[in-house]
């Protein structure tokens, strides 16, 4: 008798299928699996090129708005201010001439605040002691920790924090009807910490995000940092910004 | 009709020994032929063994034994040298010699026609489809994989999965009615030949055993 026809042979031959069967399913499993993680992956790769992409456009937009601030500035302080001065010599009235003298006052502070001319130089702290001088006749500001022993920042990051200082004054200015403004500076090895607080009725942006604070935004995430707005009503509004320093900085 | 199916596997051997010597000959004087020098001697053994079957035309059913070793040696080496880049020679001879094991085992408990079985082949077959399943399981994660990689991965995958059947049923193959079974035989023989053509092609267009 042929060994086919033994009654234990349909048995082996269908272990053996099923043996096959079954390894071809557990490859398709992990075919599905690798698939869906490839799949995955490639989808991860793609969102991480549109946010690189989306923050290339964003240090480029920030660029260029510097760029075209320190155009105006230039403009406003060589052109402007020098026929302000040239006005100024030629007019004898002594009434006009203060009149003048204080636009030239205002177009040189207008030209700073768009451009810092010791950006370079200065430190952030320095900078925003300046620039909160100008304020000082309608708020009382308060400027805590601001010592000299800051740690350096680059010429990027104290550019962007002291856009974002400049833009909270102004939205308080604006719209918080503050006395007092509490300002918070801090520069460690770890972190730089700033931090604004008013006590005005809040900058009401009635759940819609501005301009100004757009602005911030754009700035903060090239700062690859953190913020938090607390807007009250009742008691004015604390603005919190926290960056975490790189260690090879 | 037995004198046709007769003919019509003389034709199939004659078409069998046609693509062995093509592929020998083509691989041989094509461009660096010494990187092709292992898939020209597996392509010349089996041509011999072909002949061999010829030649010893009854009882040469061990010959199914060694040319199935050969086609797992060959198919180990070729996979982790060429196909999986797998540096380790080491661990491939030791698989080889591994693998040698089911072939003296089967040959050594003697056989007659009627009592044949080919289990060893239906390992060495198994083991084969494993490796080409893991292959196309690599390649999914890859994108540098060459269509004829994939042609000749997709053959082996056809060709040694069907062989499992073919081979757990060997006993039954050869000991029923020619009329029944040569239909098997004859769809092994196209397999086989698909194969060998996928694997010339293959090792034409690489041409990187190292």
């Amino acid at each position: 008798m042929e060994n086919w026809q033994d009654p234990i042979t349909p048995f082996i031959w269908l272990g053996v299928g099923v043996l096959v069967l079954f390894t071809f399913v557990i490859f398709l499993l992990l075919f599905v699996r690798r698939y869906l993680k490839n799949m995955r992956r490639t989808e991860q790769e793609k969102a991480i090129m549109a946010l690189n992409h989306q923050k290339d456009l964003l240090a480029h937009s920030i660029a260029i708005q510097e760029k075209e601030r320190s155009r105006i500035a230039s403009d406003l302080h060589d052109d402007l201010i020098s026929q302000l001065h040239r006005i100024k010599l030629m007019n004898e009235n002594k009434e006009l001439n203060a009149m003048i003298g204080e636009s030239i006052h205002s177009a040189r502070r207008i030209s700073h605040d768009l451009s810092p001319p010791l950006l370079g130089q200065l430190g952030i702290h320095d900078l925003i002691m300046d620039f909160t001088e100008a304020f000082g006749k309608n708020f009382e500001i308060r400027l805590h920790h601001l010592d000299a022993t800051e740690r350096k920042l680059n010429k990027p990051d104290k550019l962007n924090i002291f856009r974002v200082y400049q833009e909270c004054l102004t939205n308080i200015t604006k719209h918080a009807k503050a006395s007092i403004i509490d300002v918070y500076l801090r520069t460690t090895d770890k972190f730089t910490i700033l931090s604004v607080k008013d006590n005005g009725v809040g900058i009401g942006m009635g759940g819609r995000k501005g301009l100004g604070l757009k602005n911030i935004e754009l700035r903060i995430q090239l700062l690859k940092g953190k913020y938090h707005l607390k807007n009250r009503k009742t008691s004015g509004s604390t603005f919190l910004l926290v960056i975490k320093r790189d260690e090879n900085e | 009709m037995l004198e046709v199916l007769d003919m019509s596997m003389w034709v199939l051997l004659g078409i069998t020994f046609l693509v062995l010597g093509f592929g020998v000959l083509f691989l041989s004087v094509t461009e660096s032929k010494f990187k092709k020098i292992p898939v020209i001697i597996y392509l010349g053994i089996l041509l011999l063994i072909e002949m061999l079957s010829v030649v010893v035309f009854k009882d040469n059913l061990y010959l199914f034994s060694l040319s199935f070793f050969l086609h797992f040696s060959f198919l180990v080496f070729y996979y982790f040298r060429v196909m999986f880049k797998y540096e380790n020679i080491l661990f491939t001879v030791l698989l080889i010699g591994v693998g040698g094991v089911p072939m003296a085992v089967n040959l050594s408990v003697g056989y007659s026609t009627s009592s044949f079985q080919s289990y060893d082949r239906l390992l060495y077959d198994f083991i084969i489809m494993i490796l080409s399943l893991s292959y196309f399981y690599v390649s999914l994660g890859r994108n540098d994989i060459s269509k004829s990689s994939l042609v000749f991965n997709g053959f082996v995958l056809a060709f040694f999965t069907i062989d499992i059947f073919l081979a757990a049923g060997t006993n039954y193959l050869i000991n029923e009615s020619l009329l029944l079974v040569a239909w098997f035989w004859f769809f092994r023989a196209i397999l086989l030949q698909l194969y060998y053509c996928s694997l010339i092609y293959h090792t034409w267009k690489t041409g990187k055993i190292p």
